[in-house]
Protein backbone atom coordinates (compact mmCIF):
# COMPACT_ATOMS: atom_id res chain seq x y z
CA UNK A 1 0.00 0.00 0.00
CA UNK A 2 1.39 3.51 -0.79
CA UNK A 3 1.48 6.51 1.49
CA UNK A 4 0.31 9.45 -0.16
CA UNK A 5 2.68 12.46 1.72
CA UNK A 6 -0.26 14.91 -0.89
CA UNK A 7 -2.76 14.27 1.87
CA UNK A 8 -0.39 15.74 4.47
CA UNK A 9 1.44 19.03 2.49
CA UNK A 10 -2.15 19.18 1.15
CA UNK A 11 -3.72 19.68 4.34
CA UNK A 12 -0.86 21.25 6.56
CA UNK A 13 -2.60 24.25 7.30
CA UNK A 14 -5.21 22.62 8.75
CA UNK A 15 -3.26 20.10 10.77
CA UNK A 16 -1.04 23.13 12.23
CA UNK A 17 -4.09 24.86 12.88
CA UNK A 18 -5.14 22.36 15.34
CA UNK A 19 -1.49 21.56 16.82
CA UNK A 20 -1.58 25.33 17.09
CA UNK A 21 -4.66 24.91 19.64
CA UNK A 22 -3.53 22.21 21.32
CA UNK A 23 -0.14 23.84 22.14
CA UNK A 24 -2.36 27.06 23.30
CA UNK A 25 -4.74 25.31 25.46
CA UNK A 26 -2.20 23.14 27.07
CA UNK A 27 0.40 26.34 27.63
CA UNK A 28 -2.91 28.26 29.06
CA UNK A 29 -4.00 25.41 31.59
CA UNK A 30 -0.99 24.22 32.66
CA UNK A 31 0.39 27.13 34.51
CA UNK A 32 -3.09 27.90 35.39
CA UNK A 33 -3.87 24.38 36.49
CA UNK A 34 -0.53 25.08 38.82
CA UNK A 35 -1.66 27.98 40.19
CA UNK A 36 -4.78 26.60 41.09
CA UNK A 37 -2.93 23.33 42.64
CA UNK A 38 -0.27 25.31 44.94
CA UNK A 39 -3.61 27.02 46.80
CA UNK A 40 -5.01 23.51 46.88
CA UNK A 41 -2.01 21.92 48.42
CA UNK A 42 -1.65 24.56 50.85
CA UNK A 43 -5.29 24.93 51.75
CA UNK A 44 -5.36 20.45 52.81
CA UNK A 45 -2.01 20.90 54.48
CA UNK A 46 -2.57 24.40 56.46
CA UNK A 47 -6.20 25.03 55.87
CA UNK A 48 -8.21 23.66 58.94
CA UNK A 49 -10.48 20.28 58.83
CA UNK A 50 -13.48 20.84 56.67
CA UNK A 51 -11.29 22.86 53.66
CA UNK A 52 -8.88 20.22 53.65
CA UNK A 53 -11.83 17.36 53.34
CA UNK A 54 -13.56 19.80 50.82
CA UNK A 55 -9.95 19.86 49.08
CA UNK A 56 -9.07 16.37 48.91
CA UNK A 57 -12.84 15.74 47.77
CA UNK A 58 -12.29 17.72 44.60
CA UNK A 59 -8.57 15.65 44.09
CA UNK A 60 -10.32 12.29 44.49
CA UNK A 61 -13.14 13.41 42.15
CA UNK A 62 -10.77 14.94 39.34
CA UNK A 63 -8.69 11.73 39.73
CA UNK A 64 -11.25 8.90 39.50
CA UNK A 65 -13.24 9.89 37.35
CA UNK A 66 -12.15 9.18 33.36
CA UNK A 67 -11.51 13.09 31.98
CA UNK A 68 -13.73 11.79 28.84
CA UNK A 69 -16.97 12.02 31.27
CA UNK A 70 -16.16 15.46 33.03
CA UNK A 71 -15.35 17.16 29.95
CA UNK A 72 -19.09 15.72 28.70
CA UNK A 73 -20.25 16.63 32.28
CA UNK A 74 -19.20 19.81 31.49
CA UNK A 75 -20.03 20.16 28.11
CA UNK A 76 -24.20 19.41 28.66
CA UNK A 77 -23.99 20.72 32.00
CA UNK A 78 -22.92 24.04 31.52
CA UNK A 79 -25.70 24.75 28.96
CA UNK A 80 -28.21 24.20 30.98
CA UNK A 81 -26.94 26.76 33.96
CA UNK A 82 -27.53 29.06 30.43
CA UNK A 83 -23.87 29.22 30.67
CA UNK A 84 -22.30 29.41 26.93
CA UNK A 85 -18.77 29.81 26.23
CA UNK A 86 -16.71 29.09 23.17
CA UNK A 87 -15.26 25.34 23.02
CA UNK A 88 -11.79 26.42 23.78
CA UNK A 89 -12.57 28.50 27.12
CA UNK A 90 -14.29 25.16 27.89
CA UNK A 91 -11.09 23.16 27.40
CA UNK A 92 -8.83 25.42 29.25
CA UNK A 93 -11.21 25.53 32.38
CA UNK A 94 -11.39 20.96 31.69
CA UNK A 95 -7.92 20.74 31.46
CA UNK A 96 -6.76 23.35 34.14
CA UNK A 97 -9.42 21.95 36.90
CA UNK A 98 -7.73 18.47 35.85
CA UNK A 99 -4.35 20.16 36.03
CA UNK A 100 -4.76 21.35 39.51
CA UNK A 101 -6.04 18.39 40.90
CA UNK A 102 -2.87 16.19 39.71
CA UNK A 103 -0.20 19.10 40.96
CA UNK A 104 -1.96 19.77 44.04
CA UNK A 105 -1.36 16.29 44.86
CA UNK A 106 2.92 16.60 43.57
CA UNK A 107 3.19 19.79 45.37
CA UNK A 108 1.38 18.08 48.37
CA UNK A 109 4.10 15.06 48.34
CA UNK A 110 6.99 17.48 48.00
CA UNK A 111 6.15 19.47 50.70
CA UNK A 112 5.60 16.75 52.74
CA UNK A 113 8.89 14.74 51.61
CA UNK A 114 10.84 17.76 53.58
CA UNK A 115 11.10 17.10 57.18
CA UNK A 116 8.92 19.36 59.58
CA UNK A 117 11.36 20.32 61.62
CA UNK A 118 12.13 22.87 58.97
CA UNK A 119 9.06 24.67 59.01
CA UNK A 120 9.29 24.44 62.80
CA UNK A 121 12.88 25.98 62.82
CA UNK A 122 10.92 28.55 60.38
CA UNK A 123 8.52 29.79 62.89
CA UNK A 124 10.84 29.40 65.67
CA UNK A 125 12.58 32.07 63.88
CA UNK A 126 9.45 34.05 63.68
CA UNK A 127 8.61 34.09 59.95
CA UNK A 128 5.20 33.45 58.73
CA UNK A 129 3.84 30.37 56.95
CA UNK A 130 3.91 31.89 53.49
CA UNK A 131 7.09 33.38 54.07
CA UNK A 132 8.94 29.83 54.75
CA UNK A 133 6.85 28.76 52.10
CA UNK A 134 8.88 31.15 49.99
CA UNK A 135 12.10 30.72 51.26
CA UNK A 136 12.44 27.44 52.76
CA UNK A 137 10.61 24.88 51.16
CA UNK A 138 9.78 25.99 47.45
CA UNK A 139 13.64 26.24 46.65
CA UNK A 140 14.26 22.29 48.16
CA UNK A 141 10.95 20.92 46.41
CA UNK A 142 11.82 22.21 42.94
CA UNK A 143 13.65 19.11 42.51
CA UNK A 144 10.85 16.68 42.98
CA UNK A 145 8.36 19.07 41.53
CA UNK A 146 10.25 19.58 38.12
CA UNK A 147 9.86 15.72 37.15
CA UNK A 148 6.62 14.95 38.17
CA UNK A 149 5.16 18.34 36.42
CA UNK A 150 7.10 17.12 33.32
CA UNK A 151 4.91 14.01 33.64
CA UNK A 152 2.02 16.42 33.98
CA UNK A 153 2.19 18.09 31.28
CA UNK A 154 2.90 15.18 28.62
CA UNK A 155 -0.25 13.55 30.45
CA UNK A 156 -2.32 17.22 29.75
CA UNK A 157 -0.74 17.25 26.39
CA UNK A 158 -2.11 13.88 25.86
CA UNK A 159 -5.68 13.91 27.55
CA UNK A 160 -6.36 17.50 25.52
CA UNK A 161 -6.65 14.70 22.57
CA UNK A 162 -9.79 13.74 23.89
CA UNK A 163 -11.26 16.97 23.64
CA UNK A 164 -11.74 16.15 19.88
CA UNK A 165 -15.11 14.12 21.29
CA UNK A 166 -17.12 17.43 22.07
CA UNK A 167 -15.57 19.07 18.73
CA UNK A 168 -12.99 21.05 20.21
CA UNK A 169 -10.54 22.08 17.35
CA UNK A 170 -7.51 20.76 18.33
CA UNK A 171 -5.52 18.40 16.24
CA UNK A 172 -6.62 15.03 16.95
CA UNK A 173 -10.53 16.53 16.25
CA UNK A 174 -9.05 18.55 12.98
CA UNK A 175 -7.44 15.51 11.84
CA UNK A 176 -10.73 13.70 11.89
CA UNK A 177 -11.86 16.27 9.69
CA UNK A 178 -9.24 16.15 7.12
CA UNK A 179 -9.88 12.00 7.38
CA UNK A 180 -13.48 12.70 6.67
CA UNK A 181 -12.86 14.39 3.83
CA UNK A 182 -9.85 12.71 2.10
CA UNK A 183 -10.10 9.34 3.65
CA UNK A 184 -6.69 8.80 3.91
CA UNK A 185 -6.32 7.63 7.82
CA UNK A 186 -3.03 5.79 7.35
CA UNK A 187 -1.25 8.92 6.47
CA UNK A 188 -3.19 11.27 9.10
CA UNK A 189 -2.99 9.68 11.93
CA UNK A 190 0.66 9.00 11.08
CA UNK A 191 1.26 12.62 10.87
CA UNK A 192 0.06 13.62 14.37
CA UNK A 193 1.09 10.45 15.67
CA UNK A 194 4.42 12.28 14.78
CA UNK A 195 3.35 15.50 16.07
CA UNK A 196 2.42 14.80 19.15
CA UNK A 197 5.40 12.26 19.54
CA UNK A 198 7.68 15.19 18.95
CA UNK A 199 5.95 17.69 21.25
CA UNK A 200 6.17 15.32 24.24
CA UNK A 201 9.61 14.55 23.41
CA UNK A 202 10.39 17.93 23.08
CA UNK A 203 8.87 18.59 26.66
CA UNK A 204 10.74 16.19 28.21
CA UNK A 205 14.10 17.28 26.38
CA UNK A 206 13.04 20.97 27.59
CA UNK A 207 12.68 19.46 31.14
CA UNK A 208 15.96 17.78 31.36
CA UNK A 209 17.94 20.45 30.48
CA UNK A 210 15.96 22.82 33.31
CA UNK A 211 16.55 19.69 35.82
CA UNK A 212 20.22 20.49 35.19
CA UNK A 213 20.03 24.07 35.21
CA UNK A 214 18.15 24.66 38.32
CA UNK A 215 20.02 21.54 40.57
CA UNK A 216 23.88 21.43 38.95
CA UNK A 217 24.94 19.45 41.93
CA UNK A 218 22.88 16.60 41.29
CA UNK A 219 23.61 16.41 37.46
CA UNK A 220 27.25 17.10 38.05
CA UNK A 221 26.56 13.65 40.68
CA UNK A 222 24.22 11.69 37.89
CA UNK A 223 26.63 12.28 35.61
CA UNK A 224 29.72 10.86 37.40
CA UNK B 1 -33.38 20.90 37.47
CA UNK B 2 -31.88 17.41 37.63
CA UNK B 3 -34.49 14.59 36.99
CA UNK B 4 -32.66 10.87 37.67
CA UNK B 5 -35.84 8.54 37.65
CA UNK B 6 -35.67 8.37 33.99
CA UNK B 7 -32.10 7.63 33.52
CA UNK B 8 -32.11 5.53 36.89
CA UNK B 9 -34.45 2.91 34.93
CA UNK B 10 -31.66 2.21 33.04
CA UNK B 11 -29.22 1.09 36.06
CA UNK B 12 -28.82 -2.66 34.72
CA UNK B 13 -27.56 -1.60 31.29
CA UNK B 14 -24.81 1.01 33.19
CA UNK B 15 -24.05 -2.08 35.53
CA UNK B 16 -23.51 -4.06 32.25
CA UNK B 17 -21.53 -1.31 30.70
CA UNK B 18 -19.65 -1.14 33.35
CA UNK B 19 -19.08 -5.30 33.82
CA UNK B 20 -17.68 -4.70 30.00
CA UNK B 21 -15.51 -1.46 31.08
CA UNK B 22 -13.91 -3.75 34.09
CA UNK B 23 -13.74 -6.66 31.76
CA UNK B 24 -12.14 -5.01 28.38
CA UNK B 25 -9.45 -3.23 30.81
CA UNK B 26 -8.69 -6.80 32.35
CA UNK B 27 -8.01 -8.80 28.88
CA UNK B 28 -5.94 -5.40 27.98
CA UNK B 29 -4.10 -5.35 31.14
CA UNK B 30 -3.33 -9.28 30.69
CA UNK B 31 -2.61 -9.37 27.21
CA UNK B 32 -0.44 -5.78 27.71
CA UNK B 33 1.29 -7.86 30.76
CA UNK B 34 2.28 -10.79 28.43
CA UNK B 35 3.51 -8.44 25.79
CA UNK B 36 5.35 -6.02 28.88
CA UNK B 37 7.66 -9.19 29.45
CA UNK B 38 8.41 -9.25 25.98
CA UNK B 39 9.81 -5.55 25.77
CA UNK B 40 11.61 -6.42 29.45
CA UNK B 41 13.07 -8.70 27.38
CA UNK B 42 14.12 -6.94 24.11
CA UNK B 43 14.88 -3.79 26.92
CA UNK B 44 18.14 -6.93 27.70
CA UNK B 45 18.62 -8.16 24.75
CA UNK B 46 22.43 -8.67 23.47
CA UNK B 47 21.83 -7.15 19.95
CA UNK B 48 21.30 -3.48 19.79
CA UNK B 49 18.97 -3.23 17.22
CA UNK B 50 16.25 -5.09 19.61
CA UNK B 51 17.10 -2.93 22.36
CA UNK B 52 16.55 0.36 20.52
CA UNK B 53 13.32 -1.05 18.64
CA UNK B 54 11.92 -1.82 22.56
CA UNK B 55 12.72 1.88 23.47
CA UNK B 56 11.41 3.15 20.46
CA UNK B 57 8.04 1.23 20.88
CA UNK B 58 7.99 2.13 25.01
CA UNK B 59 9.12 6.21 23.81
CA UNK B 60 6.27 6.29 21.19
CA UNK B 61 3.68 4.64 23.08
CA UNK B 62 4.22 6.86 25.99
CA UNK B 63 4.01 10.21 23.77
CA UNK B 64 1.24 10.06 22.17
CA UNK B 65 -2.25 9.87 23.05
CA UNK B 66 -4.06 6.90 23.83
CA UNK B 67 -7.00 7.94 21.51
CA UNK B 68 -4.96 8.16 18.81
CA UNK B 69 -3.35 5.04 18.87
CA UNK B 70 -6.79 3.30 19.44
CA UNK B 71 -7.39 5.28 16.42
CA UNK B 72 -4.36 3.67 14.56
CA UNK B 73 -5.27 0.32 15.90
CA UNK B 74 -8.89 0.16 14.58
CA UNK B 75 -8.56 2.59 11.60
CA UNK B 76 -4.57 2.05 10.27
CA UNK B 77 -3.99 -0.96 11.09
CA UNK B 78 -6.48 -3.32 9.17
CA UNK B 79 -5.18 -1.20 5.86
CA UNK B 80 -1.80 -2.71 6.84
CA UNK B 81 -2.41 -6.32 7.46
CA UNK B 82 -5.19 -6.43 5.71
CA UNK B 83 -8.08 -7.85 8.50
CA UNK B 84 -10.94 -5.89 9.57
CA UNK B 85 -10.90 -5.47 13.37
CA UNK B 86 -14.73 -5.29 14.78
CA UNK B 87 -14.39 -2.64 17.51
CA UNK B 88 -14.03 -4.43 20.95
CA UNK B 89 -11.20 -7.03 19.53
CA UNK B 90 -9.44 -3.49 18.19
CA UNK B 91 -10.16 -1.61 21.50
CA UNK B 92 -9.03 -4.51 23.51
CA UNK B 93 -5.38 -4.33 21.22
CA UNK B 94 -5.20 -1.22 21.50
CA UNK B 95 -5.34 -1.37 25.84
CA UNK B 96 -2.73 -3.96 25.72
CA UNK B 97 -0.31 -2.22 23.25
CA UNK B 98 -0.36 0.90 25.39
CA UNK B 99 -0.07 -1.12 28.78
CA UNK B 100 2.56 -2.83 27.51
CA UNK B 101 4.91 -0.07 27.29
CA UNK B 102 3.89 1.23 30.78
CA UNK B 103 4.05 -2.49 32.47
CA UNK B 104 7.37 -3.28 30.95
CA UNK B 105 8.73 0.29 32.93
CA UNK B 106 7.26 -1.39 36.20
CA UNK B 107 8.81 -4.42 35.55
CA UNK B 108 12.65 -2.65 34.76
CA UNK B 109 11.91 -0.80 37.86
CA UNK B 110 11.08 -4.26 39.65
CA UNK B 111 14.22 -5.53 38.59
CA UNK B 112 16.64 -2.67 39.81
CA UNK B 113 15.49 -3.45 43.39
CA UNK B 114 16.69 -7.02 42.97
CA UNK B 115 20.70 -7.15 43.98
CA UNK B 116 23.14 -8.08 41.63
CA UNK B 117 24.16 -10.21 44.52
CA UNK B 118 21.16 -12.86 44.23
CA UNK B 119 22.03 -13.64 40.43
CA UNK B 120 25.87 -14.14 41.93
CA UNK B 121 24.64 -16.50 44.47
CA UNK B 122 22.54 -18.36 42.40
CA UNK B 123 25.34 -18.74 39.58
CA UNK B 124 27.76 -19.69 42.82
CA UNK B 125 25.21 -23.16 43.40
CA UNK B 126 25.21 -23.82 39.96
CA UNK B 127 21.56 -22.77 39.03
CA UNK B 128 21.20 -22.84 35.40
CA UNK B 129 19.54 -19.75 34.33
CA UNK B 130 15.92 -20.87 33.87
CA UNK B 131 15.85 -21.77 37.84
CA UNK B 132 17.55 -18.63 38.57
CA UNK B 133 14.68 -17.06 36.94
CA UNK B 134 11.60 -18.58 37.53
CA UNK B 135 12.80 -19.98 41.10
CA UNK B 136 14.71 -16.72 42.64
CA UNK B 137 14.23 -13.88 40.72
CA UNK B 138 10.39 -13.78 39.32
CA UNK B 139 9.29 -14.20 43.05
CA UNK B 140 10.66 -11.75 44.22
CA UNK B 141 9.96 -9.30 41.07
CA UNK B 142 6.31 -9.94 41.73
CA UNK B 143 6.09 -9.25 44.96
CA UNK B 144 7.90 -5.64 44.45
CA UNK B 145 5.39 -5.01 41.48
CA UNK B 146 2.03 -5.85 42.83
CA UNK B 147 1.20 -1.76 44.05
CA UNK B 148 2.37 -0.54 40.71
CA UNK B 149 0.74 -2.95 38.52
CA UNK B 150 -2.81 -2.09 40.57
CA UNK B 151 -1.90 1.17 39.67
CA UNK B 152 -1.21 0.69 35.84
CA UNK B 153 -5.09 -1.19 36.10
CA UNK B 154 -6.55 1.25 37.57
CA UNK B 155 -5.06 4.04 34.93
CA UNK B 156 -6.09 1.24 32.09
CA UNK B 157 -9.84 1.18 33.96
CA UNK B 158 -9.84 5.52 33.12
CA UNK B 159 -8.30 5.43 29.81
CA UNK B 160 -10.97 2.46 28.64
CA UNK B 161 -13.74 5.15 28.83
CA UNK B 162 -12.30 6.29 25.20
CA UNK B 163 -12.93 3.42 23.83
CA UNK B 164 -16.39 4.77 23.34
CA UNK B 165 -15.30 6.99 20.31
CA UNK B 166 -14.94 3.58 18.97
CA UNK B 167 -18.08 2.32 19.56
CA UNK B 168 -17.21 -0.45 21.92
CA UNK B 169 -20.12 -0.83 24.12
CA UNK B 170 -18.51 0.17 27.48
CA UNK B 171 -19.67 2.06 30.26
CA UNK B 172 -19.26 5.92 28.58
CA UNK B 173 -20.95 4.32 25.27
CA UNK B 174 -23.59 3.04 27.64
CA UNK B 175 -23.94 6.56 28.85
CA UNK B 176 -24.25 7.91 25.93
CA UNK B 177 -26.55 5.61 24.36
CA UNK B 178 -29.09 5.67 27.47
CA UNK B 179 -28.76 9.53 26.97
CA UNK B 180 -29.51 9.22 23.30
CA UNK B 181 -32.93 7.49 24.78
CA UNK B 182 -34.13 10.00 27.47
CA UNK B 183 -32.68 13.06 26.02
CA UNK B 184 -30.88 13.58 30.00
CA UNK B 185 -27.18 13.47 29.11
CA UNK B 186 -26.17 15.22 32.24
CA UNK B 187 -27.58 12.40 34.84
CA UNK B 188 -26.56 9.86 32.48
CA UNK B 189 -22.65 11.07 32.78
CA UNK B 190 -23.42 11.63 36.41
CA UNK B 191 -24.53 7.99 36.44
CA UNK B 192 -21.23 6.85 34.64
CA UNK B 193 -19.23 9.05 36.88
CA UNK B 194 -20.71 7.66 39.89
CA UNK B 195 -19.56 4.21 38.88
CA UNK B 196 -16.04 4.99 37.51
CA UNK B 197 -15.76 6.77 40.54
CA UNK B 198 -16.75 3.58 42.62
CA UNK B 199 -14.46 1.76 41.19
CA UNK B 200 -11.24 3.55 40.10
CA UNK B 201 -11.54 4.96 44.14
CA UNK B 202 -11.57 1.32 45.36
CA UNK B 203 -8.61 0.75 42.89
CA UNK B 204 -6.81 3.59 44.20
CA UNK B 205 -7.08 2.77 47.88
CA UNK B 206 -5.65 -1.03 47.63
CA UNK B 207 -2.52 0.59 45.76
CA UNK B 208 -2.23 3.06 48.69
CA UNK B 209 -2.60 0.25 51.15
CA UNK B 210 -0.19 -2.24 49.21
CA UNK B 211 2.15 0.35 48.94
CA UNK B 212 2.33 1.15 52.35
CA UNK B 213 2.35 -2.48 53.64
CA UNK B 214 5.52 -2.72 51.05
CA UNK B 215 6.39 0.00 52.71
CA UNK B 216 6.39 -1.97 56.04
CA UNK B 217 7.87 -5.06 55.05
CA UNK B 218 11.02 -3.51 54.07
CA UNK B 219 11.17 -1.64 57.05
Amino acid sequence: MSFDFAVISDNWRILAQGFGNTILMCAVSLPLGFALGVVLALVRLRGGRLPAAMVSAYVELFRNIPFLIQIFLLFYALPMFGIRLSPVVVSIGALSAYASAYSAEIIRGAIQSISYGQVEAGYALGLRYLTIFRKVLVPQVLGYILPAATNLTITLIKESAILSAITVPELTYMAQNVIGRTFSPVEIFTAIALLYWGLTALVAVISRSLEHRLQPHLAARRGA
Amino acid sequence: MFHFSKTLTFLPQFLTGAAITLGVSALGFLVGTLIGFGLLACGRSRWRVVRWIGALYTSFIRGTPLIVQIFVVYYVLPGLVGIDLPPLLAGILALSFNSAAFVAEILRAGLTRIPAGQYEAAKALGLKPVVTWFKIILPQLLRAIIPPMVNEFTMLVKASSILSVIAVVELTRTAQNIMNVTYRPVEAFCVAAVLYFIVLFSCSLLTRHLERKADGARA
